[in-house]
């Protein structure tokens, strides 16, 4: 290629261009830069355009998780609706049978002062057993028993041992989540005449079946069969004014003045027509006076679990019988 | 730029313009655009190697937002799981039990649940295929759950309810209130008849007292009768309790109820009186259960107090 010329309007006339190495080299410069500018041009406008494999599958990857994200959560929302409705259905259920607030939410139990509570496996050492019995003494005091009498009975020279052996102490059926206990002690709901009435005995619910132990030593006093009222029921005589009632039984194990021990088993869970449930109702009575049940299972509850079992007896409202 | 550029030709001793032809002209744009494109790809190569576009980025970081609604989501589920599970337990253990009903075996509460759901894509890499069909599983077992769950509480609460009307409806109380002055005078079962003299089924029991004493329905129930009876009963109220139970309050004084109306244990349906055939004043009470009388002492199971007659008295008139 020769050499350039430029025409100028004005002068009319051709003049060389200049071409030194500067000039070259700036257009050669400015020509670079030009095209990497347009080439990030071009590149803005194809991505803005376009996307690379890997954005296109980030995109197809994030649409997809989206899309089932929803589907899921809708799924779940569903669930959750008949969910709301089935909690409802059992509070009510509960309601029902109960009579009673239910209370599903584990909430703390109140910690009394229950720090003379003990726990007494065997009653071997003639120390210990005066100890614990001592220990009874103070509880029952808190409790029911006037006590000057029944340091009486406890002095009673060689009894003691007898007398823990055969005073009722734990609960009439296997009941170990205390899960069973369904209406204690007290003025409770009539079940059928929906008026306040005095339940003078714990109910424990149960399949039809269940054994039932006799819950101290002592002596089967009477075996009463009625087709009304209380069903078939056991009386046991455990002396010192001690006796515990087991009614609605379906069979007897045992015969009247049969000798018992605590634990042995004296018969089963029945039903009537008139609950709406098997269950045992299981009285003491000092006496011949109804006690509260709940506090003749020292033997079996630990502390913890005997608070437990006052908050649930207290908090039933309807009785079953 | 072009258009001003001559050169000198040496053959016309002119100076030219630059001319180009289009072909030309095309052919030096085509090659600037290739080397324009050229550039640019080899820019986005090595940009994209060190650094991820904007938008890479940006579905990316959504894509982790996901993951965390996801993962709230396997949460929320296990809260359902749990609290169905104490739902279940309560049901087996304490609601079954009642109704002395064996608890629901598994075949039937992990019933219809198996096979693969239709979320299987091949859109999704393997982290996220595993997050998604993780919990669809959960959801389809927790869905069967929860509909089984809900049918067997509706089950339970049905019985509840038909044993909650059963009791109400049965006449577990007596006629008249214990605070009242009244004794029997002839009980159920076969008697000398008092008009005849001869050997007969009295098939309800003779309770004696002032006239005008209050009669009281035993169940809640339905009146089906409040007239005179043309069979000697004199002024007569007869209920329909349901289940097969009906009652009936003979030789009354005056009748407070008519027929269809619906009572309650406890409401006053009439007065003790002397109508019909009778030898005194008398309530004349039976109960029959499908068709055959009974022995309403059958069915008074408690000893209830004046207080405690009296409370039901007024529960049935709220």
């Amino acid at each position: 290629m020769g050499s350039k010329f430029k025409y100028d309007q004005e002068s009319l006339r051709y003049s060389k261009l200049n071409q030194n190495i500067r000039g070259k080299l700036f257009r050669v410069f400015t020509w670079i830069m030009g095209c990497i500018v347009l080439a990030i041009l071009f590149n803005i406008l194809y991505a803005s355009l376009f996307d690379t494999p890997s954005e296109r599958k980030a995109k197809q990857e994030y649409k997809a998780l989206s899309e089932y994200y929803e589907i899921l959560n809708r799924k779940f929302i569903k669930i959750d609706t008949v969910l709301k409705e089935v909690r409802k259905i059992d509070e009510n259920l509960y309601r029902t049978i109960f009579e009673t607030e239910p209370a599903f939410v584990k909430g703390k139990s109140d910690e009394g002062d229950i720090n003379a509570y003990f726990e007494l496996i065997e009653v071997e050492n003639e120390e210990l057993v005066s100890s614990t019995a001592h220990k009874l003494v103070s509880i029952m005091g808190k409790v029911d028993i006037q006590s000057p009498e029944y340091i009486n009975l406890i002095n009673y020279s060689g009894n003691r041992k007898e007398m823990l052996v055969n005073l009722p102490a734990i609960q009439p059926i296997r009941n170990k989540d205390l899960t069973r206990l369904a209406a204690g002690f007290g003025v409770k709901m009539h079940p059928n005449y929906k008026i306040r009435k005095f339940h003078s005995g714990m109910d424990f619910i149960a399949p039809t079946g269940t054994e039932v132990y006799a819950t101290g030593g002592g002596v089967v006093q009477e075996l009463r069969k009625t087709g009304r009222g209380y069903g078939n029921t056991i009386l046991i005589n455990h002396g010192y004014g001690y006796k515990t009632v087991y009614s609605y039984l379906d069979k007897f194990n045992v015969r009247e003045g049969k000798k018992v021990k605590r634990g042995d088993l004296i018969g089963w869970i029945g039903n009537t027509e008139l609950s709406i449930a098997p269950h045992l109702h299981y009285e003491v009575r000092l006496k011949e006076k109804p006690v509260n049940p709940v506090n003749y299972f020292f033997l079996e509850l630990t502390p913890e679990e005997y608070n437990k079992a006052i908050i649930l007896a207290s908090k039933t409202g309807q009785s079953f019988d | 730029m072009y258009k001003n550029r001559y050169f000198y030709n040496p053959d016309t001793l002119r100076f030219e313009r630059h001319q180009r032809t289009l072909y030309q002209k095309f052919r030096r744009i085509f090659i600037y655009l290739l080397i324009i494109v050229l550039v640019a790809v080899f820019l986005r190569i090595s940009f994209d190697y060190y650094h991820p576009s904007p938008k890479l980025s940006y579905y990316r970081q959504k894509s982790e937002i996901l993951r965390t609604a996801y993962n709230v989501l396997q949460s929320k589920i296990a809260k359902s799981e749990l609290l169905l599970t104490e739902i279940q337990k309560r049901d087996d253990g304490v609601y079954r039990s009642v109704f002395d009903l064996e608890p629901l075996p598994g075949s039937v509460r992990d019933a219809g649940f198996g096979g693969s759901s239709e979320l299987m894509s091949g859109l999704l890499n393997s982290e996220g295929l595993r997050m998604v069909n993780n919990a669809d599983n959960k959801l389809e077992i927790l869905s069967t759950k929860v509909l089984v769950q809900e049918w067997s509480l509706k089950d339970l609460y049905d019985r509840a309810k038909f044993h909650q009307q059963l009791i109400l409806s049965k006449p577990y109380i007596h006629p008249i209130c214990p605070a009242d002055s009244f004794w029997l005078t002839s009980s159920f079962g076969y008697r000398r008849d008092p008009f005849s003299g001869r050997r007969r089924m009295h098939g309800g029991i003779d309770i004696a007292g002032p006239v005008g004493l209050k009669i009281y329905a035993t169940g809640d129930g339905i009146v089906i009768n409040a007239e005179n009876s043309k069979y000697g009963y004199g002024k007569e109220v007869i209920i329909d309790h349901g289940f097969g139970y009906i009652t009936r309050y003979a030789h009354l004084h005056n009748i407070l109820v008519e027929p269809g109306q619906r009572v309650k244990r406890g409401t006053n349906i009439g007065n003790l009186g002397n109508s019909g055939r009778s030898t005194g004043p008398h309530l004349h009470y039976e109960v029959i259960y499908q068709g055959r009388c009974q022995n309403p002492f059958y069915f008074f199971y408690e000893n209830l107090t004046p207080e405690e007659y009296t409370e039901i008295i007024n529960l049935a008139s709220n």
